[in-house]
C-alpha cells in the first residue's frame, strides 16, 4: 500500500521542487518532470502484486471530527486506471518534453500537468468521498489552468472557463451527493458505503443521491447535454488534450459510475438513465465528430462519443458490461492517446490540423501514417486490435437492450467507422498539391516513438488481450460490479450474432465515408449545448445586472427608506401574526396632560424641521426641540439630564450657526412638494417607537439594576450625585468608550480639513 | 481574575494615543503600531488558549459586581474573533506601511487604525449590550474616519451615505437597549439571557429580536438592508476596503451571534426560520451582485454581502455542527477576504486601476501575486481543501440533516457562482493580455509577505482543519448552551 502511497505523491513532489530542480529557462522541466511521473508508474506496477493479493488501506487523519480523512485503498479498478494515469503519462510527459519549445513557459506547463496527475491518482486511490471530492476539484482546478496555458488567446481563456464552470459544477452536485450517502451512513468511507448499500437505498435521499452523483459524473466525462466543454478545452496545447481530454480527467467520471455503482445500481434510477445517456452520447459524438474538420475537434467528439459507449457499459453493473467498460477504457486511454500526440505532431510539422488542407501524409509522413492507421483500427473496432474486441463485447451488451437503444447504439458504431476512417484514408491518401508537399516531411523519432508505443500496446492488447490485461481487467470488473467476475474470455476470433452485427457496422461506416453522406462542413453550425451555455453566461451577467441596479440607486434616502419599511412591515408583521399582550400597563405610571402638552412642542419643532425654508429656520427648529425635550426632562425630575441637554443643544446650534458662513449658498435644486409616501413611512416609524417603548415599560419582570446603583452610591462608591456615580464609577468604562468617540471625531475632523486631494493645477 | 480580557483593547488604546503624537515621523509610528499589532496578537493567542483550558474569562470593572457593572466576558467565540482580528489588522497594518501615501500616514491613519481595533475588540469582549454599544460607536466613529480619510469627492460622498446609515443604526441599537431595559430592568447580557425568557409577552420579545435583527443586519450587511456596503467600500484605497470588507460586518455578524444564542433562541421562536430564509437571501443577491460587477473591489465588495449569508446560515441551522461551521467561516472569511482585498490593493498600487477591462497580463508580470489570488480565490468558493471547503462543508451537512434542502441548495448556487466570479477576475485581470500599458514599477515585496501570510492561513486552515475544529466545536457549544457563560457571569459572584 506504502507503494501507492509514494506514487501519488511523487508528481506533487516533482511539482514542487521542479522550479528549484531546473535549469533557469527550464530546458530540462519535462526530463524532470517525466523522470518523476516514470517513476510513480514504477511505484504503481511494483505495488501491484502485493495489492491485489493483499488488499488494505492505509488512512491520514484530516477532520477526525466530521469523518474526513484521506484514506488510501486500492483494488483491480484503481490500479486499472492508475496504470493509464501513470502509463499514458510517462508517455505523454516525455512527448510534451520535445514537443514544447524554449518559448514556451515550460516550467509552468510541467507544474501544472504534475499536479493534475497527483490529483487523478487521488481520485482513483481515494478511500473516502470527500477525499476523492478534493482531487476530483483539483483535477478540475489542474485542467482549467492547463487548457488556458495559452492564455493570451481568447478561446483558451474562454474554453477554459466553460471546462471549470461544468466540471467544477457538477462536482458541486456532487458534492451533496456525497454529503447525502455520508449522512445516511455515518461515514464517508467507501468502504462503510459499499456494506450499508441496502440502507442506502431504501433512504428517502437515494434518488437524490443518485442524480446528484450522476451530475458530477456526466459532466467530468463530458456526457450529453455537457459534452460541450470538451470541444472547447482542445484550446489546450496538444499534450493537454492527449492526456487530460482523451486518456485520464474524462474518465473521472467512468470512475466514479464504476466505483459508486454496486451502491448506486440498486436505486432504481441510475441504471436506465446513465445507459439512455451513454448511448445517446456516444451516437451523437460519433455523429458530430463526422462534421469537423479540425482534427482535434474531430477526436473531441470521437472521445465524448467513446466515452458514452463505456458509460453505458459501467452503468450496467454486469459482470460482462464491466468487463467490456474496463477492457474498451484501456483501449480507448492508449489509441486515443496517440492520435492525439500525432495530430499534435501533424500540427507541429504541418502547421494545421485543418482536414481539408492536409493531406498525402501517406507519402509525405510514412511512419507516422502507418501509427495513424493502426490507432483508428483500434478505435473503428477492426481486426486485429484490441478496440475490435472490446467493441464486440460492447455489442453483445448492447443486442440485449431494448431494441430503440440497440439500433442508436449500431448507428453510433457504423459512425465511429465512418469518422475513423476519414481519419485513416481521408488523411493518408487523398492527393495535395505539389506546392505544399515542398515543405512537409516525416515526423521526427523524439515526436514519434510515445504515439508508437501507445499503438504497439492497443495492438498487444488486441493479439494477447488475456495474457496481458485479463488478471487487471478481471479484478477492475469484478470491483466495478462488487462482487464476482468469471475469468474474462478475451479473443478475437469467434463466431455470434454480434460478429454479423459489426462487419455490418463496419459496411455501413465504409459506406458512410465512401459516399461522403454526413458531409463536413468547415463552419460548422455551433452546437445548440454551445449556444446554451453562451445564453447563460450572457444571461446571468445581464440579469444580474438589472436586478442589482434595481435597488441599488446609490440615492441615501432610498437606502434608509427600505431600512425604515423593513422595520416597519417586520412590526406589523410581529403584530398580526404573534400579537402583544394588549392587557398589560402602558408605561410606568399613566402620564399627566402638561406632559402631553410639552411633548407636543418637539414634534412641532420636528416638523418645522423639515418644512423649513432655509436652512437658518431649520437649524432653529431643531434646536427648538432639543430644549423642549430638556423642559420635560426637568419635568419629570431629571434636573442635570435637562442640564446637559441645554448645553449640547446650545452649543450644537451655536457651533451650526458659525458653520454656516462658510457654506456655500443653500440652493433648491427642484421645489419640495409634500411626499406621501415618505410623510406615511415617518409618522409610522415614531408612532411605532413610542408605541414599543411605552408597551414594553410596563412589562417588567422584577427589579432594574438602577435599584443598586441608589443603594450602593453612597455607601461604596462614595458619591452622593447617583449620575456622577454611574459615570465615572459603575459604569465609567461606557463613559471612557464616549470620550474616545469624542477624541477620534476630533481627530476625523482635522484629518478632514486638512488632508484635501490636491488640486490640478493648470 | 486575570486582566488579560482587558488588555487587547487597552494597549491599542494606549498605542493610539502615542500615536497622534508620533504622526510626524512615519516611520516610528509604523514601527510603534506594528509592535503593539503584535503585542495584542500574542496576548490574543493566550486569552484562545486560557478560554480553552480554563473556560469563560470574565472581568468585572471596577469590581463591581455583575450584573451591575460592566463586565468583559470572553468565551471561545470572542476570543477567537479577537484572535483573527489581530492577524489580520497585523498583515493590513504591514502591507498599509509600504502602500499607503505619505499624507494619509501623516494624517492620522496609524491612530484611527488603532481606534478601530479597541472598537472592534471591545465590542467581542464586552458582556455588557449597552457597553456593546459604546464600542460600536468607536469602531464606527474610526471607521468613517478612515473611509473618508484623502477627502476624495467619492469618499466624502459614499463615507456621508454610511454614517447616516450607521446613525440610523445607531438609533435603532439604542431603541433595542432601551426596549430590553424596560423588559428586564438590567443591561448585563448574561443577566438579560437569564430573564428573557421570562417576559410573557410574545410580542414584546419579538419586538426586541426584530429589532436587534435589523440593527445588526444593517452592520452586519445582510439582506434586505446591506445596501450601504458595496460602494463605500470601494471608495478608500483598497488597504483601508480590506481591513473593513475582512472585519467590520463581521461585528455585527459576532453581535448577531451573540444576541440570538443568548436571548432570542429561547423565547422568540420566529427567529431562526427568517434567518434562515434571511441566509438564503443574502448569498443569492450578494452573489448577484457579484456578477454584475467589473471592477475587482467592487466583486469583492459584493462577495462579503454574499458570503455574511453563509455566516448567518450557520446561525440559522442552530445544531453545533452548523454553527461550528458558521465560526469557521466567519474567520475563514476574515482571513480570506482581507487577502483578496490585499490583492486587489497589489494591483491597485502597481497598475493605478482596478477595473477589470483595464487589467490584463498580472499572472507574467507578477506571477506570486497571480498565485496569491488564485489560491485565495479558490478558498472563498469552498474549494478543497482549502479553508472555506471545511467551512462550507460543515455547514451543507448541518443543514441537510436539519432539512434545510432550500437554504443548502441556495448555498450550492453560491458556491458555483463565486467560483465563477473569481474566475472572472482571473480570467480578466491576470490571464488576458495586457489593455493598458503597463509602467513597469514592480510590486512591493512586503505586499506579498503580507497577503502571503494571509493566503497561507488560508490553506492551513483548511489542511489543519483537524487541529483548529475543536476550537470552532468549543465555540458552538457554548452558543448552543450558554449556561456556562451565564454562570461565570453571574454565578461566582456574591449577589
Amino acid at each position: 500500500m506504502w507503494g501507492l502511497v509514494v506514487a501519488s505523491l511523487l508528481p506533487f513532489v516533482g511539482a514542487a521542487l521542479l522550479p528549484f530542480l531546473s535549469k533557469s529557462r527550464g530546458d530540462n522541466c519535462g526530463w524532470i518532470a517525466s523522470g518523476f511521473i516514470v517513476a510513480s508508474f514504477a511505484a504503481v506496477a511494483i505495488s501491484t502484486p502485493a495489492v491485489l493479493h493483499q488488499p488494505g488501506a492505509i488512512a491520514f487523519e484530516w477532520v477526525p471530527s466530521l469523518g474526513l480523512q484521506f484514506s488510501i485503498a486500492a483494488d483491480g479498478l484503481s490500479l486499472a486506471f492508475a496504470f493509464l494515469i501513470t502509463g499514458v503519462g510517462s508517455i505523454v510527459f516525455t512527448f510534451a518534453a520535445a514537443y514544447l519549445g524554449p518559448e514556451e513557459n515550460r516550467r509552468r506547463f510541467f507544474c501544472y500537468l504534475l499536479i493534475f496527475a497527483g490529483a487523478m491518482l487521488g481520485v482513483v486511490f481515494a478511500a473516502n468521498l470527500i477525499s476523492m471530492f478534493v482531487f476530483w476539484e483539483l483535477t478540475s482546478v489542474s485542467s482549467f489552468l492547463l487548457i488556458g496555458f495559452w492564455h493570451e488567446r481568447d478561446a483558451s481563456r474562454g474554453g477554459a472557463l466553460k471546462a471549470l464552470v461544468i466540471t467544477a459544477g457538477g462536482g458541486l452536485a456532487m458534492l451533496v451527493g456525497f454529503i447525502l450517502i455520508g449522512s445516511i451512513v455515518g461515514s464517508y468511507e467507501i468502504a462503510d458505503i459499499m456494506a450499508a448499500r441496502e440502507q442506502i437505498a431504501a433512504h428517502r435521499w437515494a434518488t437524490a443521491a443518485a442524480m446528484l452523483i450522476m451530475l458530477g459524473a456526466i459532466t467530468k466525462s463530458a456526457q450529453f447535454p455537457f459534452h460541450s466543454w470538451l470541444p472547447s478545452a482542445m484550446e489546450a496545447p496538444t499534450p493537454v488534450s492527449a492526456y487530460l481530454h482523451a486518456a485520464t480527467m474524462v474518465k473521472a467520471g467512468l470512475y466514479l459510475v464504476a466505483r459508486m455503482g454496486p451502491v448506486l445500481s440498486l436505486i432504481p434510477i441510475w441504471t436506465p438513465t446513465l445507459t439512455v445517456l451513454g448511448i445517446v452520447t456516444m451516437t451523437w459524438g460519433s455523429f458530430l465528430a463526422l462534421r469537423q474538420t479540425d482534427l482535434k475537434a474531430l477526436l473531441a467528439f470521437s472521445t465524448i462519443s467513446q466515452l458514452g459507449l463505456i458509460m453505458a457499459m459501467f452503468a450496467q453493473n454486469t459482470a460482462s458490461a464491466a468487463t467490456a467498460g474496463v477492457f474498451h477504457m484501456l483501449n480507448h486511454g492508449l489509441f486515443k492517446g496517440a492520435l492525439f500526440l500525432m495530430v499534435g505532431v501533424i500540427e507541429h510539422e504541418a502547421h494545421t490540423r485543418d482536414l481539408t488542407k492536409l493531406a498525402s501524409l501517406r507519402s509525405n509522413m510514412p511512419r507516422l501514417f502507418a501509427v495513424l492507421v493502426l490507432a483508428s483500427l483500434s478505435m473503428a473496432g477492426i481486426p486485429p486490435m484490441g478496440g475490435f474486441i472490446s467493441k464486440e463485447l460492447f455489442l453483445e451488451e448492447v443486442l440485449q437492450m431494448p431494441w430503440p437503444l440497440t439500433v442508436i447504439a449500431v448507428l453510433g458504431a457504423c459512425l465511429t467507422v465512418g469518422y475513423c476512417l476519414v481519419l485513416a484514408i481521408g488523411l493518408g491518401l487523398t492527393h495535395q498539391d505539389e506546392a505544399e508537399r515542398k515543405h512537409a516531411h516525416d515526423a521526427p523519432t523524439a515526436l514519434l516513438w510515445g504515439p508508437a508505443v501507445l499503438v504497439f500496446g492497443a495492438l498487444l492488447l488486441g493479439l494477447v488481450p488475456t495474457f496481458l490485461a485479463g488478471g487487471l481487467i478481471e479484478s477492475a470488473a469484478a470491483a466495478a460490479i462488487g462482487g464476482h467476475v468469471p475469468h474474462p474470455h478475451l479473443t478475437m476470433f469467434h463466431l455470434s450474432p454480434t460478429l454479423i452485427v459489426s462487419v455490418a457496422a463496419i459496411s455501413a461506416g465504409a459506406a458512410v465515408f465512401r459516399f461522403g453522406w454526413m458531409r463536413r462542413t468547415p463552419d460548422a453550425p455551433k452546437l445548440v449545448a454551445d449556444r446554451v451555455y453562451e445564453a447563460w453566461l450572457t444571461g446571468l451577467e445581464h440579469n444580474a445586472q438589472r436586478l442589482t441596479a434595481s435597488y441599488m440607486s446609490g440615492l441615501l434616502w432610498r437606502y434608509v427608506t427600505i431600512i425604515v419599511c423593513v422595520g416597519i412591515i417586520s412590526m406589523s408583521a410581529l403584530a398580526v401574526f404573534v400579537g402583544f399582550d394588549a392587557s398589560a400597563p402602558w408605561g410606568a405610571r399613566p402620564a399627566q396632560t402638561f406632559e402631553y402638552v410639552v411633548a407636543l412642542i418637539p414634534i412641532a419643532a420636528a416638523i418645522g424641521a423639515v418644512v423649513a425654508p432655509t436652512r437658518l429656520a431649520a437649524i432653529l427648529a431643531l434646536g427648538a426641540s432639543g430644549f423642549s425635550l430638556a423642559l420635560l426632562f426637568s419635568l419629570v425630575g431629571a434636573p442635570d439630564l435637562a442640564l446637559t441637554q441645554i448645553m449640547v443643544e446650545t452649543v450644537s446650534v451655536a457651533l451650526f450657526l458659525s458653520a454656516f458662513v462658510h457654506l456655500p449658498a443653500y440652493r433648491k435644486l427642484k421645489p419640495r412638494k409634500f411626499q406621501p409616501l415618505y410623510a406615511a413611512v415617518s409618522i409610522a416609524f415614531g408612532v411605532g417607537v413610542t408605541a414599543l417603548l411605552h408597551h414594553a415599560r410596563g412589562q417588567r419582570v422584577g427589579g432594574t439594576i438602577a435599584d443598586y446603583f441608589v443603594e450602593n452610591s453612597v455607601e461604596k462608591a462614595g458619591g452622593h450625585n447617583i449620575v456622577n456615580v454611574i459615570l465615572v464609577d459603575f459604569r465609567g468604562l461606557d463613559t471612557l468608550g464616549e470620550i474616545s468617540v469624542l477624541g477620534i471625531a476630533a481627530l476625523t475632523c482635522y484629518a478632514l480639513i486638512k488632508l484635501r486631494p490636491e488640486r490640478k493645477r493648470p | 481574575m486575570s486582566n488579560l480580557p482587558v488588555l487587547p483593547v487597552a494597549l491599542p488604546m494606549a498605542a493610539g494615543i502615542a500615536l497622534i503624537f508620533l504622526r510626524n515621523s512615519p516611520s516610528l509610528s509604523r514601527a510603534v503600531a506594528l509592535v503593539a499589532n503584535l503585542i495584542v496578537l500574542v496576548l490574543a493567542a493566550q486569552l484562545v488558549e486560557t478560554v480553552r483550558i480554563d473556560g469563560v474569562q470574565v472581568l468585572n470593572f471596577g469590581e463591581w459586581p455583575a450584573p451591575f457593572g460592566i463586565v468583559f466576558a470572553v468565551d471561545m467565540l470572542s476570543a477567537l474573533m479577537v484572535l483573527v482580528t489581530m492577524v489580520v489588522s497585523s498583515a493590513t497594518l504591514l502591507f498599509a506601511t509600504v502602500s499607503l501615501d505619505d499624507a494619509r500616514e501623516r494624517t492620522f491613519f496609524y491612530p484611527l487604525f488603532q481606534f478601530l481595533l479597541v472598537g472592534v475588540n471591545g465590542s467581542f469582549l464586552t458582556g455588557d449590550l449597552f457597553n456593546l454599544f459604546v464600542w460600536f460607536e468607536v469602531l464606527l466613529i474610526s471607521s468613517y474616519g478612515l473611509l473618508a480619510l484623502g477627502s476624495e469627492r467619492y469618499q466624502l460622498q459614499e463615507t456621508f451615505k454610511y454614517l447616516v446609515i450607521n446613525a440610523l443604526s445607531s438609533t435603532l441599537f439604542l431603541i433595542g437597549v432601551a426596549l430590553i431595559y424596560s423588559l428586564t430592568g438590567t443591561l448585563n447580557m448574561a443577566d438579560i439571557a437569564v430573564k428573557f425568557p421570562q417576559i410573557s409577552d410574545k410580542g414584546s420579545a419579538g419586538a426586541v429580536a426584530i429589532v436587534f435583527m435589523l440593527v445588526f443586519g444593517i452592520k452586519g450587511a445582510l439582506f434586505p438592508v446591506y445596501q450601504w456596503l458595496p460602494r463605500a467600500y470601494f471608495a478608500p484605497p483598497a488597504v483601508i476596503s480590506g481591513l473593513f470588507g475582512g472585519l467590520l460586518t463581521k461585528v455585527g455578524v459576532y453581535a448577531l451571534y451573540r444576541v440570538t444564542s443568548l436571548f432570542f433562541v429561547g423565547n422568540v421562536n420566529f427567529v431562526l426560520p427568517v434567518l434562515s430564509f434571511i441566509a438564503g437571501a443574502t448569498m443569492l443577491f450578494g452573489v448577484l451582485g457579484a456578477l454584475s460587477q467589473f471592477d475587482m473591489k467592487r466583486v469583492l465588495s459584493y462577495h462579503i454581502i454574499s458570503q455574511i449569508g453563509y455566516m448567518i446560515m450557520g446561525l440559522a441551522i442552530f445544531t453545533p455542527l452548523a454553527l461550528a461551521g458558521g465560526v469557521f467561516y466567519i474567520i475563514h472569511h476574515i482571513l480570506v477576504k482581507t487577502a483578496l482585498f490585499l490583492v486587489a490593493g497589489a494591483v491597485e498600487a502597481t497598475r493605478g486601476t482596478t477595473h477589470l477591462k483595464r487589467l490584463g497580463g498580472i499572472v507574467d508580470t507578477s506571477p506570486v501575486l497571480t498565485g496569491l489570488f488564485f489560491v485565495a480565490g479558490l478558498a472563498l468558493a469552498g474549494a478543497p481543501p482549502l479553508s472555506g471547503f471545511v467551512a462550507k462543508f460543515m455547514l451543507m451537512q448541518g443543514g441537510l440533516e436539519q432539512h434545510f434542502y432550500i437554504m443548502v441548495g441556495a448555498s450550492v448556487v453560491t458556491g458555483f457562482l463565486t467560483l465563477f466570479s473569481m474566475m472572472k477576475i482571473f480570467r480578466y485581470a491576470f490571464w488576458s493580455p495586457e489593455q493598458v500599458p503597463f509602467s513597469g514599477r514592480g510590486g512591493h515585496a512586503t505586499r506579498l509577505v503580507s497577503i502571503t501570510i494571509l493566503v497561507g492561513l488560508g490553506i492551513v486552515l483548511g489542511l489543519g482543519a483537524g487541529f483548529a475544529m475543536p476550537y470552532a466545536t468549543i465555540a458552538a457549544e457554548q452558543l448552543i448552551d450558554p449556561s456556562a457563560y451565564i454562570a461565570a457571569v453571574l454565578g461566582s459572584q456574591a449577589r
